[in-house]
């Protein structure tokens, strides 16, 4: 198999004198960064905390009328209670 | 002593981090040549060349963090852009790239290897392993043209060291057999 391959090493080995061709990139690199930024997380983090201590604030102030509830049942047990002998 | 990250490069690197786009730059500046001629074993087209060299430095940029800095930062982005030309290479049709390397190689090749310009060897060369699937070519070009052995064609592929040996042992009986296809070389 090596005899058959040695083109391919001599190919090799004149290819890798070969000078590519110059690029600059930098310029635009740091411009597609710029437009690919991925959308920062602190605005959505900020919506969802402000949210969880508006929730916390109205559970708090709510849940002593929550005592204040009563049966819709209970009036009508209280009359059938006075009402059967 | 292992090679490790220079101290200009951890210097940009850390801004980048923070976000200082002219640290990314000019670290971009300073790469930018050895990843094209990393690059442009993977196409022979300038437009595409830069197109992939821009993909290279902002994939780089995006996994960034996950740079330990126990190499050169070089020997990273080689094995960032390696990832970027095998996709660009899956991406290709290789029907097309079979029909377009079969004319240039048997036009190149009619002459001995040493009579062509580095650029004529290669342009052959690149046409006769795009008649090969991603794989074999990928491992074919790392080992002949880039001169890795076994362990960096791992480490830059990310393919275990035994997966490597037995692709490049299939490659190379392709390529054997396409080079008889060809005419090029005959038993």
């Amino acid at each position: 198999m090596k005899g058959s391959l040695k083109v391919v090493e001599d190919l090799s080995a004149r290819a890798r004198h070969e000078e590519p061709p110059t690029v600059d990139v930098s310029s635009r690199v740091v411009l597609r960064l710029r437009r690919e930024a991925p959308t920062p997380a602190w605005p959505m983090a900020l919506f969802a905390s402000s949210a969880a201590v508006a929730a916390a604030v109205i559970l708090s102030v709510s849940l002593p009328f929550f005592d204040m509830l009563t049966d819709p049942w209970s009036a009508f047990f209280v009359i059938a209670a006075n009402v059967l002998p | 002593m292992a090679e490790t990250v220079s101290e200009t490069d951890h210097r940009d690197i850390a801004a980048s981090l923070d976000g200082d786009g002219e640290a990314y730059g000019r670290l971009v500046c300073r790469y930018q040549d050895q990843v094209a001629t990393q690059m442009w074993r993977f196409t022979r087209d300038r437009a595409v060349l830069e197109e992939l060299v821009q993909d290279v430095f902002v994939e780089a940029y995006l996994s960034l963090k996950g740079f330990r800095g126990r190499a050169p930062f070089l020997h990273w982005l080689r094995r960032v852009a390696t990832r970027v030309g095998y996709r660009y290479w899956k991406s290709q049709g290789r029907k097309r790239a079979r029909e377009e390397a079969l004319m240039e190689t048997s036009t190149n090749l009619a002459v001995a290897p040493e009579a062509l310009s580095p650029f004529e060897a290669a342009q052959a060369l690149h046409g006769l392993l795009a008649k090969l699937p991603p794989p074999d070519r990928l491992v074919l070009a790392l080992f002949y043209v880039e001169e890795c052995d076994t362990n960096e064609i791992a480490q830059r592929t990310g393919w275990s060291r035994t997966l490597v040996k037995v692709r490049l042992h299939r490659a190379r009986k392709k390529l054997k057999a396409l080079l008889n296809e060809t005419g090029i070389w005959r038993e």
